[in-house]
């Protein structure tokens, strides 16, 4: 790999190559380039995750052409297809390495709630959602129940916005949780439940169930099961299975032009 | 903190006060809410209603300033329900009976009367904290900021020992350290009374050990206070102030008095990262760098010691702290001479014992926890296991007194300041970020419905808020946070800045100014 990574560099087939290299004993994301090909030797797969897509999508909005290497597991691939559907990269600009999927037991620093799940605690059980639930158990509580389960967990929310800024697929220049005619802005937590529901809705087509938004939440909010409920019914409705191909999606189809007038409720 | 970040997550018991947690230490927030979900009881005492109090198994709303007064009330339950730990008193604490007999007296009718707390609120978070065990207190500047925060703090102390709560994991007095490194600065002797490692410079032999150390005769003699420099410097006996990483004119109560004091000055100086409101009336300003940029450690709140590592190289012409102070050391005539911070580290510990066994090199990916007397030491998680550092636990009697200012008649309203989640301290860096100004773009006051309705004012409307100190002119935020007769100002903002309004009023030993408490007016700007 490391080899294979320094024959890219060397023969322009990517500028610059996206990987993992141990800083201050930290397995840290790092871009390699050839200007220092004997760091290649340094290359890691290691443990930890990180969005080595959202950074590509960073470094190419700024660097047009350039031809962007990175190391890919499956999630980085689904969100590589999105990136792709939503022109936010471009296929021939875009070199992958793939990698075993979360290849080992993970180490202290670099937590992955995919690959481990952690219990979930007794009173979490009874008052809020178990993370580790799928959607069709998730769903079997009845309504008023389910909706005091789901307030009790996003009531939690610190605002800390861990959750989009870890997204791979969170690319958008203005973003409608800092809309303050949709969301007060000013107070912890944030306006429950719509702060959370409106990032839910734009998950729809998009959310490529990496977990990292559940991984970099502090207080255990169960983000990614939420999207996974949006994603069921972009499946349902429309057939679309996000990430799975650089098919078009159903949400980024002209349609005609449409004023938006408000409807009575 | 006695005992350390982590432990929380395993407490019977959180007992929150003076403390808004998830708004300003989020991270320990996130252990408050793992160990709720975990089982532990939950109590949240705290003038306004938190996010936290949302999640308490009683949550309370006391009246300000009224602290020492709950704590007494709830030991005097817990007394007289003979919940207390009668073996950990007997064979690790003193001056019980002294304790004893002033708590008696603190009846739940008194405390009450005191407090606004409802009995059996009060009854509840007795039972639950003493019947619950470990428990943890965790509290800040809702304690501290008080002219009455020693013997708030004092208060807290005894109602941990009274239950056997410190010295073992998870339990515990835990303040919640506002900075990154304000307890690395307070163990580095960044105080007037004491030495690195909290030895005091009126004991001879430490001023013999640090005059050997750095080869110069020290005073030897208690310097000022924050609260003793701003007199002094009015009683023209203090000429020059340096200002390092501090923003004065936002945070120092009673601003027009400060800037009378600063304006007295021969000389100020001002180093820091970004050109602060106190930067604005400097002589000299020193242009620091930036975390990003530099090497060193940082001591957070748990005592946990930690490496930093320079991520950039320092941009535009400014230096790190240490070479500036260095540098105009050297040039007033005391050469310091230092390869890089690894080197004033090991000087560091080799006169500060709690840190005598650290190295860069032990320091790995989590740091290590004071005290760590030697090489071999692993640190310590939790202080105060087998003894007190003094030998026996000390039960302070402590009266319940008012803060030095209540509402009357020309000031009926009872007005706190503090923090709001998305800024730090005077803003300086907060503000200077897009995404967190976005979030909270000006100041504002925070006033109960029942009171905006009887002053006509509505959500927005620019109020004029004073004090026997100044007025400023704010936002309102009409808010359920805040009781009927209480208003709350963040004091992160320059522009309606909270500390024209606050009392220079101090505690009698800490020094430390009454920011949480102070009458006020409100009336609706013209």
């Amino acid at each position: 790999m490391q080899e294979q990574v320094r024959e890219w560099l060397e023969q322009g087939k990517v500028d610059i190559f996206l990987g993992y290299k141990k800083i201050q004993g930290h397995p840290l994301p790092h871009c390699f380039t050839r200007d220092n090909l004997d760091e290649t030797d340094d290359l890691i797969v290691g443990n930890a995750r990180y969005s080595l897509e959202k950074m590509a999508t960073k470094i190419a909005t700024e660097h047009k052409e350039l031809k962007i290497g990175l190391l890919v597991r499956d999630c980085n691939q689904r969100a590589l297809n999105v990136l792709y559907v939503w022109n936010q990269l471009r296929p021939d600009n875009i070199e992958t390495i793939s990698v075993n999927c979360c290849p080992s037991k993970l180490k202290e620093h670099g937590d992955c709630s995919y690959l481990e799940p952690e219990k979930a605690a007794p009173l979490k059980m009874m008052i809020g959602i178990d993370n580790n639930m799928d959607v069709k158990a998730a769903e079997e509580f009845g309504q008023e129940d389910r909706y005091k389960r789901w307030m009790y967990e996003l009531q939690k929310c610190l605002k800390c916005y861990g959750c989009r800024d870890i997204c791979p697929v969170c690319f958008c220049k203005e973003c409608s949780l800092e809309h303050t005619d949709l969301i007060a802005t000013g107070s912890v937590p944030p306006e429950v439940p719509i702060f959370h529901l409106v990032r839910a809705v734009h998950m729809g087509g998009r959310c490529i169930d990496c977990g990292l938004c559940e991984d970099a939440c502090p207080v255990d909010i169960p983000l990614r099961l939420l999207y996974r409920k949006v994603n069921d019914i972009v499946s349902d409705v429309f057939d679309y299975k996000t990430g799975t191909s650089v098919d078009q999606s159903p949400f980024n189809m002209l349609g005609e032009e449409v004023t938006l007038e408000p409807k009575p409720i | 903190m006695t005992n350390s970040i982590a432990e929380i997550e395993d407490s019977a018991c959180i007992f929150i006060t003076g403390s808004n947690t998830s708004a300003c230490h989020p991270l320990i927030a996130r252990r408050v809410f793992r160990a709720k979900e975990k089982g532990a009881k939950l109590i949240v005492a705290d003038p306004r209603n938190i996010q936290l109090s949302r999640f308490a198994d009683v949550a309370v709303t006391q009246r300000l300033g009224s602290d020492v007064a709950m704590l007494n009330g709830l030991m005097h339950i817990i007394l007289k329900n003979d919940w207390h730990d009668k073996r950990y008193i007997e064979e690790r604490c003193e001056e019980f009976d002294a304790f004893r007999a002033v708590v008696e007296t603190y009846t739940p009718d008194k405390v009450e009367a005191i407090t606004d707390i409802a009995q059996a609120d009060l009854e509840k978070m007795a039972e639950l904290y003493a019947t619950n065990s470990p428990a943890s207190i965790l509290y800040a500047m809702g304690i501290t900021q008080h002219t009455t925060g020693v013997d708030n703090v004092k208060s807290i102390c005894n109602l941990a020992m009274l239950c056997g709560n410190v010295g073992v994991k998870s339990g515990g007095v835990n303040p919640l350290r506002g900075q990154n490194n304000v307890q690395g600065a307070c163990d580095m002797g960044g105080l007037p009374n004491v030495f690195p490692a909290y030895q005091p410079v009126t004991v001879e032999a430490n001023n013999e050990k640090f005059a050997k150390a750095w080869g110069k005769a020290l005073p030897g003699k208690i310097g000022y206070t924050i609260t003793d420099m701003v007199r002094a410097m009015i009683d023209g006996k203090l000429k020059a102030l340096y200002v390092v990483g501090e923003n004065p004119m936002l945070s120092d109560p009673d601003q027009h008095h400060l800037v009378k004091a600063l304006e007295k000055l021969d000389l100020l100086i001002c180093q820091d990262i970004f050109f602060t409101e106190t930067a604005e009336k400097a002589d000299v300003v020193f242009a620091a760098v930036s975390v990003a940029e530099k090497d060193g450690t940082y001591t957070n709140t748990e005592r946990r010691c930690m490496k930093v590592n320079k991520a950039i190289d320092p941009i535009g012409n400014t230096l790190d702290d240490w070479q500036i102070i260095s540098k105009l050391s050297t040039a007033m005539g005391y050469e310091m001479n230092y390869a890089d911070p690894e080197a004033i580290f090991k000087e560091i510990t080799t006169v500060t014992p709690s840190y005598a066994g650290m190295t860069y090199g032990r320091m790995g990916l989590n740091g290590l926890q004071w005290p760590c007397p030697n090489t071999e030491h692993p640190g310590t998680q939790f202080l105060h296991a087998a003894q007190f550092t003094r030998g026996k636990g000390l039960f302070h009697a402590i009266e319940y007194l008012d803060p030095a200012e209540m509402p009357d008649g020309e000031y009926p309203y009872f007005l706190t300041t503090g923090r709001m989640f998305a800024h730090y301290h005077t803003g300086t860096m907060t503000r200077a970020s897009e995404h967190l100004d976005a979030e909270q773009k000006t100041g504002y006051v925070e006033i109960h419905p029942e009171d905006a309705a009887n002053l006509s004012v509505n959500d927005g409307d620019t109020v004029k808020l004073a004090t026997r100190r100044g007025e400023i002119e704010v936002p309102a935020r009409i808010s359920n946070k805040v009781k009927p007769g209480l208003l709350f100002v963040p004091f992160h903002f320059a522009e309606n800045s909270a500390n024209i309004l606050t009392n220079s009023a101090f505690d009698p030993v800490a020094k430390i100014p009454e920011y949480k408490v102070c009458a006020a007016k409100i009336e609706k700007a013209a």
